[in-house]
C-alpha cells in the first residue's frame, strides 16, 4: 500500500509476475507464428501476427475471468490474483495490437478511411453468418481501453471502490462481446472443430467457475439474525483459528471475527482498498492483512498503521459460554473496541 | 453496497449463463456449408507446347507457375497456376504488344481476367498475338501499380 502517489509500486513479487507473464506471452506468440506457418505455409506473416494477438489476448482474458472465482473456491489461487492488473492491461493492450493490425490489413489499403470502413464496409446486419463482426470487437475493445485506463489507483480512490467495481464488472460484457466477435468472425471460415471446441471449453469454464463462486457466495450472505439485545451469534470460540477469523454476515454486510493472542476482535470484511475479503487474510505482524494486495489494519481499532489512512468500521464482540457474539451496530471507521479475552475452558485435574 | 454489487455479480454470472452458451451454439449453426466438391476449375493445358516460357515467377510474396500454349482452335493461351498459394484478390491479367513493360499499364493492354485464387487458369490471347511477341501484364487495383510483367517472347526466361 502506498500514502502517495506512484505509476507502479514496483517490487519483488510484482517483477517476478510481469517477468513470468512476459516469457509466457512471448512463449506463446512463437509458438503461435512458429507452428502457424509449419502447419499452413500459405498463411502470410501478417495474418499470423494478427491471430496470434488475437488469441493470445483471448487467452488471457479467460485467465483473468478464471481467477476471481477459483481464488473464491480456493485460497490457494490468491497469488494470481495479486497482480491481476498487469494481466488485464496486458490483454487490453495485445487486444489493441490485434485491433490495429488488422485494421491496416483489411481497411487501410483502399480509398476511404480505414475505421469508417470498417463501420461501412459490410452491413449486412440481418444475418447472422455474415454479420459484420467487427462491431462485436471494437464494443469488446472500448470497454477494455475504459478498464485499463481507469485501472490506477489513483481512480480506484476518486471512483470509490463500489464505483470502480462497477465498471469494471462491465468486462462481463467485453467477454461476451469477444465470443461473438470469434464465432461470427474466424469460426466462420475456419471450420476446424478444434477451433470450436477450444473456445467452448474456454467458454464453459468461465461460465462453470463463475457459477459455482456464485452459489459459495449466496450460501456465506445468509443473514445471521440478531437477539433482542442486538448480538448476533457467530460461532464457538474455537472455530477460529489463532491469527485467522471467522466471517459473518451481519445487519447486511459481513462482518471479520479475528483471534489473536488470546482475544477477539471484530471489523468489517470489506477492505477499503478493493473491498477484498479481510476475513480471508491473516493478521501478520499484528495487523490484519488483506489476501488480495496485503493492505493492513489494526484489528483493534480498524485504522491502517501511519502513514496510512485507509479505515475500516469495527464490531463490539464478546464471548458467553464459549459462543462468539458480534454486536450487530458497527462503529464508524476507525473506532477503538476492546478486544474480547477468550477465557480457557477450566480443566478439572485428577486427584 | 458491497451485497448489493455482489448480488450484481451473480446476476451477471447467471446472465452470461444462460445467454453466451446458446449464442455460441446459434453462431456455429449458421455456418455457411462448405462445398466438398470445388466447382471444376478450367482445364489446364497439361505439358506447355512452349517449355521455355514455362517455369515460376515471382508475385508480391508468392511464386506464380506460368506456361505457354495453344488452344484446341491454334489460339494462344497462356496458363496461370496458383494452387497451394495465398489469393491476390486485387490483381488482373493484361496482355500487352510491347515486349517490355514497366511502370503505367500501357494504353493498349489487353484485359484478360482476374488471377486465379488457389487454382489453374487458361487465358486465350488475342489474335494480335500470334506473332509470338507481347507480354503478360498482372496489375494491382489496390496498389495501382504493375506487380508483374513477363515478356512471351520465344526464349525469355521467367
Amino acid at each position: 500500500m502506498s500514502h502517495s502517489y506512484r505509476a507502479v509500486q514496483w517490487n519483488r513479487q510484482k517483477r517476478i509476475y510481469d517477468a513470468c507473464l512476459a516469457a509466457g506471452l512471448a512463449s506463446y506468440l512463437a509458438l503461435f507464428i512458429g507452428l502457424g506457418a509449419l502447419v499452413n505455409p500459405g498463411a502470410t506473416a501478417e495474418t499470423l501476427v494478427i491471430r496470434g494477438l488475437g488469441t493470445a489476448a483471448l487467452l488471457l482474458l479467460h485467465v483473468i475471468l478464471c481467477i476471481g472465482p477459483l481464488c473464491r473456491i480456493a485460497p490457494v489461487f490468491l497469488p494470481l490474483l495479486y497482480n491481476r492488473r498487469h494481466l488485464g492491461v496486458t490483454m487490453f493492450l495485445l487486444a489493441l495490437f490485434h485491433a490495429s493490425f488488422a485494421l491496416f490489413q483489411y481497411h487501410a489499403l483502399g480509398d476511404t478511411n480505414p475505421l469508417v470502413s470498417v463501420l461501412s464496409a459490410n452491413s449486412r446486419l440481418t444475418s447472422v453468418s455474415q454479420f459484420p463482426f467487427e462491431l462485436f470487437g471494437l464494443l469488446a475493445l472500448s470497454i477494455l481501453f475504459a478498464m485499463a485506463a481507469t485501472s490506477h489507483d489513483f481512480w480506484l480512490a476518486n471512483l470509490t471502490a463500489p464505483v470502480w467495481k462497477a465498471l469494471h464488472m462491465s468486462v462481463y460484457v467485453a467477454y461476451a462481446a469477444l465470443v461473438l466477435h470469434v464465432a461470427l468472425g474466424v469460426l466462420q471460415d475456419e471450420t476446424s472443430p478444434l477451433l470450436a471446441g477450444a473456445l467452448g471449453v474456454g467458454l464453459a469454464t468461465v461460465v462453470g467457475l463463475h457459477l459455482v463462486a456464485a452459489s459459495l457466495e449466496t450460501a456465506a450472505d445468509r443473514e445471521r439474525g440478531a437477539g433482542p439485545d442486538d448480538w448476533v451469534d457467530v460461532c464457538d470460540v474455537d472455530r477460529i483459528p489463532e491469527k485467522r477469523a471467522r466471517i459473518a454476515t451481519v445487519a447486511g454486510e459481513r462482518v471479520a471475527v479475528f483471534r489473536h493472542d488470546g482475544f477477539l476482535s471484530a471489523v468489517s470484511n470489506v477492505c477499503q482498498h478493493q473491498n477484498g475479503p479481510l476475513g480471508e487474510g491473516k493478521i501478520v505482524g499484528g495487523c490484519i492483512t488483506c489476501p488480495w494486495h496485503g493492505y493492513q489494519y489494526d484489528p483493534v481499532t480498524g485504522a491502517s498503521p501511519p502513514p496510512f489512512s485507509e479505515r475500516v468500521p469495527t464490531f463490539k464482540v464478546r464471548v458467553r459460554a464459549r459462543r462468539v457474539e458480534v454486536h450487530r451496530i458497527p462503529n464508524p471507521p476507525g473506532t477503538r473496541v476492546e478486544p474480547a479475552r477468550i477465557e480457557e475452558p477450566h480443566v478439572r485435574r485428577a486427584g | 453496497m458491497i451485497r448489493e454489487l455482489r448480488r450484481r455479480h451473480r446476476l451477471t454470472a447467471v446472465g452470461l449463463a444462460l445467454l453466451l452458451p446458446p449464442a455460441y451454439v446459434v453462431a456455429l449453426a449458421s455456418r455457411a456449408p462448405v462445398p466438398l466438391v470445388a466447382r471444376p476449375l478450367p482445364a489446364a493445358l497439361g505439358e506447355p507446347l512452349l517449355a521455355l516460357t514455362s517455369g515460376r515467377v515471382r508475385l508480391p510474396a508468392q511464386s506464380v507457375a506460368l506456361a505457354l500454349g495453344r488452344a484446341a482452335d491454334g489460339s494462344r493461351v497462356v496458363e496461370l497456376d496458383t494452387r497451394g498459394l495465398p489469393a491476390l484478390p486485387d490483381a488482373l491479367v493484361y496482355w500487352s504488344a510491347r515486349d517490355s513493360v514497366a511502370g503505367s499499364l500501357p494504353d493498349d493492354s489487353f484485359f484478360l481476367g482476374a488471377v486465379p485464387g488457389n487454382a489453374v487458369r487458361a487465358y486465350r490471347l488475342p489474335a494480335a498475338s500470334d506473332s509470338g511477341a507481347g507480354s503478360l501484364v498482372v496489375f494491382s487495383v489496390a496498389w495501382q501499380k504493375i506487380v508483374l510483367a513477363q515478356s512471351l517472347v520465344r526464349g525469355a526466361q521467367p
